[in-house]
């Protein structure tokens, strides 16, 4: 009796220990590429640094000049109207495809693949494309509106209310919406996996229970899916806000502008957070200032991520 | 005995060929040590397989010296590498760096002066180089850069949409307004799109307007060097610039900003959409492969003044470097003939090198290289500050305003000239 509880106790000790030595490489790499360079850029927003000359301590400085840059809380606009606009467009595009591609037909996984393409494709191949597609004159897009008659009605229209033609990217307005489908069409893919994953999970049973008591598709949908999916829904609603938060490939090749030096769009209209950071620490050498802002980037995400925990008893429904 | 004697010269034959090899080791290693320094530029394929080259020419005349290329793809990339690694305290010996940026890591210590380098070798003479392009890498009396080439802007027009509108080819001494004419001509509407555009820009406008303020006696900085004051509300400079603006809202033969990417003016170029286009020589090899038209080139027109802009990209030597004497034998060898030959051979730049101008002469189109040559007194670089990308935020952001029609040239000079003069007090 002895023995065996002993064996029991020495290989429940044996089994953490391998179990710490397999997850030290990762814990290693977290805390030498993650953890310290987070901090040290804590740190670093103290102070002005341009790599090339020696640190100087600023206290505060960085923060205070953040807050009173003009072209920072255009930035903040840009980036809340991209997430506003993409997140919502996503989530109901990529659980429309879901409800198309969940059937049991014989080739649907090669339409669930090819839906799926677009987010393992390099976003510098993506992006160089749709920006010829963009393209207000030559573009595939506008060359297509135009055949089909439709291009000359929608710039009267548009006229009408006040808003300019589609020029895409040259325009300062359409500019920021032509990103948002490009962002949207690349993770359509992702969320729509996330999606296809938790219809599955949910039992027929429901579903029979609901036709039984007669229930129309669109009942079915509402009371029965959409609850059962808000776990699905939550993952992906906090997933996608994080990463359009921090949009900065497709806005950095489509919207580079002149001599690669002041990317953001026309009138700084694509101009987001990351690429802020990106264009403050790369181009003007100023590390400490973009360490600044990428912390309240950290906060502004932070805080959002908090928000959603707190609120989701009142609508994520679980097991 | 015997055991012995042979136990005795075993041993005796191992240690004469181990200190025999040390020995051999030891005297090799200090009569010909070799020092190896690391090289760092950027571009595509064609760019590392020019490099290779040169570096290999190097090695057959330096044994050594040996040089380690590291090359990245884009120009951008290449800066961020380079940062990082002043940072790491591993800064490669020799750089390439695009001029206008010359002045952001220099004034932070990172390249060091090359005068007294060129002084005390008899070899290197700098007189066998452009002034103006030299003027490039000057800053405060020292020069921190040597060039191997560069560029400049000429006009290329597509042959085959002149003969179409049975227009005359561009000559040498057209005057912008003539241009504008003939554009007018050449850009075609079908509705809300341009599907044929008679004059393009490669790259922004912004980057247009720095130059033709110049062919109109305009400034728009006191002094190309290290400047102290903004200059854009100078008549001559607003009429210029306004010029443009009207050349892309008034008289619509210019394409707007998306179109003026320098990639997409180019494509537009070459799919037969854009009469002519303005930019520099660099695209003479991929316009050679054009098979759907003929096309040549032109000088650039002229307002009031020729006046033309240089690019170039220079060399230097880090001040980390531990291996100057290397890494001067190498940078001579980068700017000397044999290197040039190799770089401007496939034709996307001009010899910095006084002595090398035949080079760029072949049959291959175009015609009129002598349109490039032509120029060359006329061409001045672009300003030299210590902060570029903060004067360029500016300029371009305010003269965006313009380009969109939304802002008139002189507005827009009025806030570029307020802003401009607050970053250069700092």
């Amino acid at each position: 009796m002895d023995r065996k509880s002993c064996r029991s106790r020495t290989s429940a000790a044996w089994e953490t220990r391998v179990a710490l030595i397999f997850l030290l490489p990762h814990i290693i790499g977290f805390l030498v590429f993650t953890l310290f360079p987070s901090f040290f850029s804590l740190l670093l927003s103290t102070f002005s640094w341009d790599i090339m000359t020696p640190l100087m301590f600023v206290g505060l400085q960085n923060f205070v000049r953040l807050f009173s840059d003009p072209l920072f809380y255009k930035v903040l606009r840009n980036t809340a109207f991209f997430v506003l606009i993409s997140v919502p467009l996503g989530m109901i595009f990529s659980l429309i495809l879901a409800l198309l591609v969940n059937v049991k037909l014989k080739y649907i996984v090669f339409f669930r693949t090819a839906f799926f393409m677009p987010k393992i494709t390099s976003m510098v191949a993506v992006a160089l494309v749709w920006t010829w597609i963009f393209n207000p004159d030559f573009g595939w897009l506008n060359s297509i509106l135009d055949q089909l008659r439709l291009l000359d009605p929608i710039n009267s229209l548009l006229g009408s209310i006040g808003l300019p033609p589609l020029r895409w990217l040259a325009s300062p307005i359409w500019a920021m919406p032509a990103i948002i489908i490009v962002s949207v069409w690349k993770n359509l893919g992702y969320s729509m996996i996330m999606y296809l994953a938790g219809l599955q999970g949910i039992s027929d049973m429901y579903y029979e229970a609901a036709e039984i008591d007669g229930a129309s598709w669109w009942q079915k949908f509402r009371y029965v899916t959409l609850p059962m999916l808000s776990p699905t829904t939550f993952f992906v609603l906090v997933m996608s806000i994080i990463g359009s938060f921090q949009v900065f490939e497709q806005v950095f090749i489509m919207t580079r502008g002149g001599q690669g030096i002041s990317p953001g769009g026309p009138l700084d209209s694509t101009n987001t957070i990351v690429l802020y950071i990106y264009t403050h620490a790369f181009t003007y050498f100023q590390m400490g200032y973009a360490s600044a802002v990428a912390w309240i980037l950290f906060i502004i995400i932070f805080t959002f991520t908090l928000l959603q925990w707190r609120f989701q008893k009142k609508w994520v429904h679980y097991g | 005995m015997e055991n012995k004697f042979r136990k005795g010269s075993l041993t005796l034959s191992i240690l004469l060929s181990v200190s025999l090899l040390m020995i051999v080791f030891v005297a090799s290693s200090s009569a010909q040590k070799v020092v190896t320094i690391t090289y760092s530029d950027w571009g595509g394929v064609e760019v590392q397989r020019m490099f290779t080259t040169v570096i290999e020419k190097f090695h057959a005349e330096y044994p050594n010296i040996r040089v380690e290329h590291q090359n990245v793809p884009g120009f951008t990339d290449n800066r961020l590498k380079l940062l990082t690694r002043i940072a790491a305290g591993t800064a490669p010996d020799v750089i390439k760096m695009g001029s206008e940026w010359f002045p952001s890591f220099l004034v932070r210590g990172a390249f060091m002066p090359l005068d007294n380098l060129i002084a005390s070798d008899p070899d290197f003479n700098l007189d066998n180089y452009y002034q103006s392009v030299l003027n490039y890498h000057k800053w405060e009396g020292k020069l921190y850069g040597l060039p191997q080439d560069f560029n400049i802007q000429g006009l290329y027009y597509n042959k085959k949409l002149f003969d179409e509108a049975g227009l005359a080819y561009p000559t040498d001494d057209w005057s912008w307004y003539d241009l504008v004419h003939t554009a007018t001509l050449l850009t075609k509407r079908e509705d809300a799109r341009t599907m044929q555009w008679g004059v393009a820009y490669g790259g922004t406008p912004s980057a247009l307007a720095l130059y033709l303020p110049w062919q109109n006696g305009g400034e728009y900085l006191d002094r190309m060097t290290n400047p102290t004051k903004s200059t854009v509300s100078d008549p001559a400079t607003v009429e210029a610039i306004q010029f443009i603006a009207d050349m892309i809202n008034k008289w619509k033969i210019f394409p707007t900003l998306a179109g003026t990417t320098a990639q997409s003016a180019v494509d537009m170029f070459v799919t037969g959409r854009l009469a002519m286009l303005i930019i520099h020589h660099g695209v003479v090899p991929m316009f050679r492969e054009i098979t759907d038209f003929e096309w040549d080139t032109g000088r650039i027109p002229r307002f009031r003044y020729p006046a033309n802009v240089l690019n170039a990209a220079g060399f230097a030597i880090t001040t980390q470097s531990k291996h100057v004497k290397e890494a001067w034998e190498f940078l001579k060898f980068l700017v000397g003939p044999e290197a040039i030959a190799v770089v401007v051979e496939a034709g996307n730049s001009l010899p910095a090198h006084k002595g090398m101008t035949e080079m760029i002469f072949s049959p291959e189109p175009p015609e009129n290289e002598d349109a490039f040559l032509a120029e060359v007194p006329f061409a001045r670089p672009l300003p030299l500050m210590k902060d570029f990308p903060g004067w360029w935020k500016i300029w371009n952001g305010e003269l965006e305003k313009v380009w969109l029609g939304m802002d008139t040239a002189e507005n827009a000079a009025k806030r570029i000239d307020e802003q401009v003069d607050e970053l250069l007090k700092q």
